[in-house]
């Protein structure tokens, strides 16, 4: 924490520049408003709960698909990780569907699921379950044979193997999936609600664009920012937590 | 000879390294006497840290048998637990001293809690821990993570212990207090010990035999007897005549293969 000032320091200092050059209409004031004028917009649109509103229907878009993708994604990789058949069974597919961007798949889950709460959580899910997946079957894979040897020496079943020794020692490797899951998440949900439906934070950027409130539009985005970081935060905290055995702070 | 616990017969492995059949050994025959220190020592690659893993049933041999309790070894056998040298990833890094060593209890039994808890602080205390039964395997010394598995492995009250050489990743100092620890243990409680070592003051200095392999395919180069007396003792005991004498004998023909031999099948120039 003690080191954050820095960084800290060159936000508010582009922000202040930010402020003069609009101000003094050195970048166009309509199509960028000033930093204070946002900023009055957001407390605006928090007082009178529009942005809150906006955000709700988004937050449980994000968790609902994330959630899926965890419950799925981390029985399977487990699966995948430590019985071979099914490793080379569903590999090829995987590392197939895997690169495609899960915006992609918005128009043919419009086509299935149509334009509402259904649609986005899927979509949500399939972006969220790949990261989830690899990670967590290569955290599998990358588990030291003399932990697997330990195991075996002591007589105990594959069953109780997998869940007291290979999935703690893959733990790292699975939450890192699922930050970065939670980051794409954020990414493929405000792209969903922009393409199609009339809620949740995504459309309320474009909406407020559309109908020309500059600063209510970059209000909402400062509010992305904002939520992303504060996922982060709360996961990473809540990883240095799961993780408090390896000792060493985790990379933040 | 008392009664074999385990014996070797017609013990036989065969590696493919690089498309060419290795063999570590061909038809090895032997019979451990229970409750014997074993130490098995032999130039580095001969197939020391093979046999050993044979014999708890982590490897399956190509030819030949392992007999355990009157028993064909067929897969990890209960009554054996093997010790590794790498004790940083053999122990369970995400739980506490106190619940590695309970790992090793509930594979064995199932206790009640207030029993089980008494019985790990128990083997806890054998090894010396005591005091440190709420500390992560991060904040423990090398030293203190092998008292670690070594507890865990005891309290499962196996008949046979199998260890990789493990004081081998340790310092100097903590390596003698761990044979004197070990010594201690094996004199406390009934467990027939197999010990993996390269260095032979180690074999000498804890073993009642100490068994010399030649270099792949391995044979019984030495099967020696060590009839120093018990309690052991790090001061008296090394420098006692007979163990110069004993550690002399089996140091030179160990050192006199590594000398003489052909380079080390791993590093053996293209035929």
């Amino acid at each position: 924490m003690k080191k954050r000032w820095p960084g800290f320091v060159l936000f508010v200092s582009i922000l202040m520049a930010w402020e003069y050059a609009s101000a003094s209409n050195l970048i166009d004031q309509v199509s960028i408003p000033r930093v204070s004028a946002i900023l009055s917009s957001w407390i605006a649109g928090v007082e009178d709960g529009q942005l809150l509103a906006a955000l709700g229907p988004s937050l449980e878009r994000i968790f609902a698909g994330f959630g899926l993708a965890v419950v799925v994604a981390v029985p399977l990789g487990l699966l995948m990780g430590s019985i071979a058949i099914i490793y080379r069974l569903l590999e090829p597919l995987t590392e197939f569907v895997r690169p495609i961007p899960a915006a992609a798949y918005i128009p043919v889950a419009i086509l299935f699921l149509g334009i509402g709460n259904e649609m986005k959580i899927f979509v949500v899910f399939l972006a969220c379950l790949f990261p989830v997946l690899l990670n967590t079957y290569g955290g599998v894979r990358g588990v030291d044979a003399v932990l697997i040897d330990t195991g075996r020496t002591f007589g105990v079943s594959h069953v109780k193997a997998l869940c007291q020794i290979v999935f703690p020692a893959a733990l790292p490797s699975i939450l890192t999936g699922m930050r970065i899951s939670l980051g794409i998440a954020l990414i493929v949900v405000v792209v969903a609600e922009m393409i199609a439906g009339n809620s949740g934070i995504g459309y309320y950027i474009l909406d407020m664009q559309r109908s020309f409130r500059i600063p209510a539009m970059f209000a909402g985005i400062f509010t992305l920012g904002l939520l992303g970081f504060m996922i982060n935060f709360v996961f990473l905290k809540l990883e240095q937590h799961l993780l408090r055995w390896r000792g060493a702070s985790v990379e933040t | 000879m008392g009664a074999p616990i385990i014996e070797l017969d017609n013990l036989a492995k065969v590696f493919a390294v690089n498309g060419r059949a290795l063999t570590v050994f061909d038809s090895l025959c032997y019979r451990v006497e229970k409750g014997s220190f074993l130490s098995i020592v032999g130039p580095s690659g001969c197939g020391k840290s093979t046999l050993l893993k044979l014999i708890s049933g982590l490897d399956a041999p190509t030819r030949g048998a392992v007999t355990f309790n009157a028993r064909t070894v067929r897969g990890p056998a209960k009554g054996m637990i093997y010790v590794f040298q790498q004790y940083t990833k053999s122990i369970f890094p995400w739980r506490t001293v106190m619940q590695n060593v309970e790992f090793g209890l509930n594979t064995a039994k199932r206790l009640p809690r207030r029993e089980a808890r008494d019985k790990c602080l128990e083997y806890i205390r054998l090894v010396g821990l005591d005091g440190y039964e709420h500390y992560h395997p991060y904040q423990l010394s090398g030293g203190m993570q092998q008292r670690v598995c070594i507890a865990r492995a005891l309290i499962c009250e196996p008949d046979v212990l199998l260890m990789d050489e493990p004081f081998s990743a340790v310092d100097a100092m903590t390596r003698a207090i761990l044979q004197e620890l070990i010594l201690k243990i094996w004199e406390t409680i009934p467990v027939t010990i197999l010990f993996v070592t390269h260095d032979v003051d180690e074999a000498v200095f804890l073993s009642s035999r100490v068994l010399s392999l030649s270099r792949a395919p391995a044979t019984i180069r030495e099967d020696l007897p060590i009839d120093l007396p018990y309690p052991r003792d790090q001061i008296r005991t090394r420098d006692d005549e007979r163990f110069t004498v004993l550690r002399q004998r089996l140091f030179s023909s160990i050192f006199l293969q590594e000398k003489s031999g052909a380079p080390a099948p791993a590093a053996a120039p293209p035929a």
